[in-house]
C-alpha cells in the first residue's frame, strides 16, 4: 500500500533563508501523523509545500499518489486543510458557508453536516467574522470533514483554543480517523500526544526523525545509574546516549535506542558496581525535549537509528 | 456550470450593495447623457448639466472599478492565506464565474442603458445593436479588462488603488511621450493605431489567464510590467514624424496643389513674433484658396525650413497645424515653432522660408440644401439638430463624416424675413469626425458652430444670428488622396523684435 503522502528530498527556500532541507517522510494511510517543532520549525511551509501553496525548490512530494506541485481544483475534493491562519468568507455566515461549499463536493454527507453542526455547537446565522476564534475553527472543521475527505491537512488547529473547544475538535476529528489519514502540525507536544499514531520532529528544517508513536516511546527511555561513588562523566560514552550527566554519585541520560531486557543487561554490565540502575519511559515532551537539547548542544542530529530518520513507521 | 454559477450566485448575494450602486449609476450617467445634445440657452444651466454629466461618468466608472475589485479580491489570487485555494475551485470556471459577473452587473446594464439612451435619441436600439457591442468590447478593453487584470495581480483593494495610481503616473509619462517628441513639437497621428487595441485586450486576457491558471504572481506581474511598454512603443512606432512622410506623399513635379498659399499680413494682422514656455513662435497671416468647387483640403502638419544669404539652413519638425479649407479660401495664422537660438541666428539678415503642408483632400459626395433647422431635424449626414446659440447642436447614431455647413448671419430680426442682403454675411462651419474609436456614451454629438457672426466693424456678436429657415447647406466629403505642398517666401526677414505672451 503506498504512503498517502511521500516525500523525496523535499526542500524549500525563500531567498537565500532555507526553510525546508531535503526532508524525506512517508505518511502511511490511515495515520493520525503529527509533525511537531517549536515555532519556525519549518511546519506550515511542509504543509504549503503538501498543499501546492508553494512550489519546492528542490524534491519531490506526493500527496494521495498526485505530484503535489499538479494538485489544482477536483484533486481537493479528497482534501480537508485546515489551517489557523487561513482566511476565510468573513462576510459569510456559517449555514451560508456550508451551503456555498456544499455543491463543490460530490461527496458531501449533509447529514454528517448536521451531526457536525449540532457537534460543534455551530450558530449557522452567525457571521464568520462575528465569531470566536474556536468557533471559526470549528466551522472550517465542519466545512471540511462533511465530504468525508480520505486525507485530512491541518496546521496548528488547536493553537489559542481553549481546552474545551479543543477537545471537542479532537473529538470530532477522531471520529473521522477511521476513514481518513489525519496529517497535522503543532508546536503543543501535549495536545496530539493523546491521539497521534506517528510523529515527526522538525528543527529548523530539518526532520530530525519520524516514528510511530508506540516505537518512539518504547524506545526512549530515562535512565538513571546510581554508582557506589561520585564520577565524573566519562568520555566517549555511546552516541545514542543523550544528554548525559552526573549529579553527585547518580548518572543519568536518555537512552534513545533502548531495546528491553537487552538493554538492561548491557547496562548491568557497565555499570556492575552501580548501586541502582532504572529505566523509566519517558512523556513525548521530555522525549522531544532531550531530542532538541541534544541536538542544539552538539548543532546536529542527535543518534537516531538511521532506518527510523527516514521512517514509514 | 454548477460550480460557475455557484460562484456568481455568491458573489451576487454578497455584493449587492456593490452592484446596487454600480447599476444605479449606470441609470443615472445614462440620464444624464441627453445634456450632451440638448440645446440650452443659459450657459449656467449648460456648465453646470456638462458638470453633472462629467461628475457621473467619473462616478459610474468608480462603481465599475470597485464591483471588479471586489469580485476579484473575493478569491484572492495574491498570498497563500486564502481558504479557496485548498478547495476544489477549478480556475476555468472560477475565471468564467467572475467573467459572468462583470458581463452581468456591468455589462448588461451598460447596454441597457446606452440602448435607452438611443431610443431617447431617436436611434433604433436593434439596429444599432453592433455598434452598442462593439462600443461595449472597446470600453471592456480600454477600462474594464486593464482594471480586472490588475486586480487579479493584487491582494487587497487598498493595493489596487495604489497600483492604479502608479499606472496613472505611467499614463501620463506615456502620453507625454507619445504626443510630444523631444523639443516640444507636436505632428499629428497620421494612422489610427490599429494595434493598439489588439494588444491591450491579448496582454491583459493572456496575465489574467496565467494568474488565474498558475497563481504565479510575479509571472503575470511582469507581464502587465511588459505591456504597457509594448503598447508605449506601438504607439510611439505609429506616431513618430517619419510616419506623416509616409502618410503624406510628396507630389509628383507635374501635379497642381490642391491649395495655394499666401502671405497676408496687414495693420491689423502683422507678422509678429512671440516668445511661449522657452520657444520662439512667428505668426506668419496666410491666406489658402484655389480649392477647385466640390474639394475640400484640411491640413494636418507642417514644417518649415529656413535658408539664410551664406546658405546655412535649417528645418523643423512636423508640427501639428489644422485648417479646413474649402471652394471660398480660408485665412489664418500660421505658428511657426523654433528655439530662441535659432531664432536669433536666423534673425540677421533676410532668409529663404520654406513651409511645407501635410494635407488631405477630400472630394464633396453628397450636398444638402435646407431652410436652416430650429428644433430636433434631421440634417442628412449629420443627425438630429437644434438650433442653439451660434449654430447647431446635433445627435447622431454615428460619427459624421467631414462636413462643411454654409449658413447666413443676419443682424435684423428674424421676423423682418427675408433679411435685406446688406444686413446679411455667410457663415461656416466644419465638422471632423475624431480620432477616438469608442465613447462611454453611444450617441455621437456632433456641433456645428458658424465662423463670420463674431465682433466686426458692422456691430456687436450679439447682433448677428442665423434664423430658422433661413438657406442652409450641408456638404460631405470623403477623402481622396494624401499629399505634401510647399509655398517658398524669398527675401523673408524676421521681426527684429519678440515680444513676450
Amino acid at each position: 500500500m503506498s504512503p498517502t503522502i511521500q516525500t523525496e528530498s523535499l526542500a524549500k527556500s525563500f531567498g537565500r533563508t532555507e526553510v525546508l532541507r531535503s526532508i524525506d517522510l512517508a505518511v502511511p494511510e490511515g495515520a493520525i501523523y503529527a509533525l511537531v517543532g517549536a515555532n519556525g520549525a519549518g511546519k506550515t511551509t511542509m504543509i504549503k509545500l503538501l498543499m501546492n501553496i508553494f512550489p519546492p525548490t528542490a524534491g519531490r512530494a506526493q500527496v494521495l499518489g498526485i505530484d503535489s506541485r499538479k494538485l489544482a481544483g477536483r484533486d481537493f475534493d479528497r482534501i480537508g486543510y485546515v489551517s489557523e491562519n487561513q482566511d476565510l468568507p468573513d462576510a459569510m455566515t456559517v449555514g451560508g458557508l456550508l451551503d456555498y461549499m456544499r455543491p463543490f463536493y460530490p461527496t458531501w454527507d449533509r447529514a454528517l453536516e448536521q451531526q457536525l453542526v449540532r457537534q460543534f455547537d455551530l450558530p449557522l446565522g452567525r457571521k464568520l467574522k462575528h465569531l470566536s476564534r474556536g468557533m471559526r475553527m470549528k466551522a472550517a472543521f465542519a466545512s471540511s470533514l462533511a465530504y468525508r475527505p480520505p486525507l485530512i491537512v491541518l496546521d496548528e488547529p488547536f493553537t489559542g483554543l481553549d481546552p474545551l473547544v479543543r477537545d471537542e475538535l479532537i473529538e470530532g476529528l477522531l471520529e473521522r480517523a477511521p476513514e481518513t489519514t489525519i496529517f497535522l502540525s503543532s508546536h503543543d507536544l501535549a495536545e496530539i500526544e493523546s491521539f497521534a499514531s506517528h510523529v515527526g520532529y522538525l528543527e529548523d528544517g530539518r526532520m530530525l526523525f519520524s516514528d510511530e508513536m508506540a516505537v518512539l516511546n518504547d524506545r526512549f527511555r530515562d535512565v538513571s545509574i546510581t554508582l557506589a561513588a561520585p564520577t565524573p562523566l566519562p568520555p566517549d560514552l555511546p552516541p545514542a546516549w543523550l544528554l548525559p550527566e552526573t549529579v553527585d554519585c547518580v548518572l543519568r541520560f536518555v537512552h534513545s535506542e533502548y531495546k528491553g531486557v537487552a538493554t538492561d543487561r548491557e547496562l548491568a554490565a557497565i555499570f556492575a558496581s552501580a548501586r541502582d540502575i532504572s529505566a523509566e519511559p519517558m512523556p513525548l515532551r521530555s522525549i522531544f525535549l532531550a531530542i532538541a537539547k541534544s541536538s542544539r548542544s552538539h548543532k546536529r542530529a542527535p543518534h537516531i537509528p538511521a532506518a527510523d530518520r527516514r521512517s514509514e513507521a | 456550470m454548477n460550480q460557475v454559477l455557484n460562484i456568481f450566485r455568491k458573489d451576487t448575494r454578497r455584493f449587492w450593495p456593490e452592484i446596487l450602486l454600480s447599476v444605479v449609476l449606470t441609470f443615472a450617467y445614462a440620464a444624464a447623457s441627453p445634456n450632451s445634445w440638448k440645446a440650452f440657452h443659459d450657459q449656467n444651466v449648460q456648465q453646470r448639466m456638462m458638470m453633472i454629466t462629467g461628475a457621473l461618468t467619473f462616478l459610474m466608472m468608480t462603481g465599475w472599478w470597485l464591483l471588479i475589485a471586489r469580485v476579484v479580491h473575493a478569491e484572492t489570487l495574491v498570498g497563500d492565506r486564502q481558504f479557496w485555494i485548498t478547495r476544489p475551485y477549478e480556475w476555468e470556471k472560477l475565471l468564467a464565474a467572475k467573467v459572468l459577473f462583470v458581463a452581468a452587473w456591468i455589462g448588461v446594464p451598460y447596454l441597457l442603458t446606452q440602448s435607452l439612451v438611443r431610443a431617447e435619441a431617436g436611434f433604433s436600439p436593434i439596429a444599432n445593436a453592433p455598434i452598442l457591442l462593439l462600443n461595449l468590447l472597446m470600453m471592456s478593453t480600454a477600462f474594464l479588462l486593464p482594471l480586472f487584470s490588475v486586480a487579479t495581480v493584487t491582494a487587497n483593494f487598498a493595493r489596487l488603488t495604489l497600483t492604479l495610481l502608479a499606472c496613472l503616473a505611467i499614463l501620463i509619462g506615456y502620453t507625454f511621450l507619445t504626443n510630444g517628441i523631444p523639443h516640444g513639437y507636436i505632428a499629428s497621428n497620421p494612422y489610427p493605431n490599429r494595434v493598439l487595441y489588439p494588444l491591450l485586450f491579448c496582454g491583459c486576457a493572456v496575465a489574467i489567464a496565467l494568474e488565474y491558471a498558475t497563481r504565479r504572481v510575479w509571472a503575470s506581474r511582469a507581464m502587465l510590467i511588459v505591456l504597457p511598454l509594448l503598447l508605449a512603443l506601438s504607439a510611439a512606432a505609429h506616431s513618430r514624424q517619419s510616419l506623416v512622410d509616409r502618410a503624406y506623399p510628396r507630389p509628383s513635379a507635374e501635379v497642381a496643389p490642391p491649395v495655394s498659399f499666401a502671405l497676408t499680413p496687414s495693420a491689423a494682422r502683422p507678422i509678429e513674433a512671440r516668445s511661449y514656455e522657452g520657444w520662439d513662435y512667428i505668426d506668419l497671416p496666410f491666406r489658402f484658396s484655389g480649392v477647385a468647387e466640390g474639394y475640400a483640403v484640411v491640413t494636418a502638419d507642417m514644417k518649415f525650413t529656413l535658408t539664410a544669404a551664406d546658405g546655412s539652413q535649417w528645418t523643423s519638425p512636423w508640427q501639428q497645424t489644422h485648417d479646413h479649407i474649402g471652394p471660398s479660401g480660408h485665412g489664418s495664422i500660421l505658428s511657426l515653432q523654433m528655439s530662441p537660438a535659432l531664432y536669433d541666428r536666423f534673425k540677421s539678415g533676410p532668409v529663404t522660408l520654406n513651409i511645407t503642408f501635410a494635407l488631405s483632400h477630400y472630394q464633396a459626395d453628397t450636398v444638402t440644401t435646407m431652410p436652416f433647422p430650429t428644433r430636433d431635424q434631421v440634417v442628412p449626414g449629420v443627425g438630429t439638430c437644434t438650433a442653439e446659440g451660434s449654430g447647431l447642436v446635433c445627435r447622431s447614431a454615428h460619427d459624421p463624416r467631414l462636413t462643411y455647413a454654409s449658413a447666413v448671419w443676419t443682424n435684423v430680426p428674424c421676423s423682418n424675413s427675408p433679411a435685406p442682403p446688406a444686413a446679411t454675411k455667410p457663415g461656416a462651419a466644419w465638422y471632423e469626425p475624431g480620432n477616438i474609436d469608442f465613447a462611454l456614451s453611444s450617441v455621437w454629438t456632433p456641433h456645428l458652430y458658424f465662423s463670420g457672426g463674431g465682433d466686426d466693424d458692422t456691430g456687436s456678436r450679439y447682433n448677428w444670428r442665423i434664423c430658422s429657415g433661413s438657406p442652409f447647406t450641408v456638404t460631405q466629403y470623403h477623402l481622396m488622396d494624401r499629399t505634401q505642398t510647399s509655398v517658398t517666401l524669398t527675401n523673408f526677414a524676421l521681426p527684429a523684435e519678440v515680444r513676450p505672451t
